[in-house]
């Protein structure tokens, strides 16, 4: 009987091991007005940013948690991090640039350069020109996983497509490999 | 078996690997639980790991010193002023910086400028982040280049120093670097 509960304790960190280091579940954020993750348009009102509104979801979605160890992110991934301005929240992003590169913001078609070991991340949302989307740049090491697959709910299974922002990004000329200091 | 076939390489290439096989059946799951259980206390325990370079002397060497980090802290939100953490570098997601923390999220700081000139500068470190500085201000690449420092970044604090054996013992926390700066006269310093 201790044997085998001591046989299944011992088998508990593959599993958390597993959760951390290669794949995982999560629940994206529901509480902000998200787009149909294909790129569609907005299935809710846009009035109705500021509560979530009937018949909204929670959205599970499967984490690839081998990507940031190999830092092999791509410019369209979505990926998943803890908010820089509130440790304690998730959220969900579009990475839209890498080091290096020029972005020019949606909002008032400013260019900014992305620092040395940062990345541009935006909302996943399509560009409606709104103010409320201008992105910011976060340290690479931030990011903690990609969002590979939607699991839930079944109107959107599917895995997540790459999706980058013609025209507002300027990439670094030499082919960059994205794990290069 | 394979032996009986007669003298061949592939005969001996066979049963070394058919002897290979069943090593790792017998050892290969007890390994990969421990690779893992190992790896678990790394994430959520203890850690032991190397403080490299100038930015900290005198707390430690810039040869470097063997350090042993703890990540609970991290996890629940225990980090204070003036201790001293591990970080994933902002500039570089490779590296890791050893620095100690000066100020938290929504402090009011004053801390030295970088240079021969001495001087300081006032700082309000923004929300979700923290303000990391190492001890040898002269040479030391921190949040003064790099800005204030998500918190998600942090990795763990260290709270003992074990190599060199002359120097070991615990890593204080050192509340007295963090100079908190009153905000309603700018002048007075409330610590």
């Amino acid at each position: 009987m201790l044997r085998r509960a001591a046989n299944v304790a011992f088998t508990v960190p593959v599993f958390i091991t597993i959760n951390d280091c290669i794949v995982s579940v999560a629940r994206a954020d529901a509480s902000e007005p998200r787009e149909n993750i294909w790129g569609g348009p907005r299935e809710t009102g846009e009035a109705s940013s500021s509560s979530p509104s009937p018949g909204t979801s929670a959205r599970l979605v499967l984490l690839d948690r081998v990507t940031p160890r190999t830092f092999s992110f791509a410019r369209g991934d979505v990926v998943y991090l803890r908010s820089p301005s509130n440790q304690d929240r998730w959220v969900t992003r579009r990475l839209v640039a890498l080091e290096g590169d020029w972005v020019t913001r949606a909002a008032d078609d400013d260019v900014t350069k992305v620092p040395r070991g940062h990345c541009w991340i935006e909302r996943v949302e399509a560009g409606t020109g709104d103010r409320d989307e201008d992105g910011r740049a976060v340290p690479l090491a931030l990011l903690d996983a990609r969002v590979s697959h939607v699991l839930w709910p079944p109107s959107e299974v599917g895995a997540v497509r790459r999706k980058t922002r013609p025209g507002r990004v300027l990439m670094r000329t030499t082919e960059v490999d994205p794990s290069a200091p | 078996g394979a032996e009986s076939r007669g003298a061949g390489m592939s005969g001996v290439f066979a049963s070394f690997a058919k002897q290979l096989w069943s090593e790792v059946k017998t050892h290969g799951p007890t390994a990969i639980r421990l690779g893992c259980l190992v790896n678990v206390i790394h994430t959520y325990g203890m850690e032991v790991t190397m403080c490299l370079g100038p930015s900290m002397l005198p707390t430690f060497n810039h040869r470097g010193d063997v350090v042993l980090m703890e990540r609970v802290s991290v996890l629940v939100d225990g980090v204070e002023n003036g201790d001293v953490v591990i970080a994933r570098s902002p500039a570089n997601p490779k590296h890791t910086v050893c620095k100690r923390v000066l100020g938290r999220q929504g402090d009011h700081i004053e801390v030295p400028t970088a240079g021969n000139f001495g001087g300081s500068m006032r700082v309000r470190v923004p929300k979700g982040h923290l303000w990391l500085q190492g001890d040898n201000k002269d040479n030391s690449t921190d949040s003064r280049d790099y800005g204030p420092v998500p918190y998600a970044l942090l990795k763990g604090k260290v709270f003992a120093k074990v190599w060199p054996p002359a120097e070991a013992g615990w890593v204080r926390n050192e509340r007295w670097r963090s100079v908190r700066v009153g905000e309603a006269d700018g002048g007075g310093r409330a610590v």
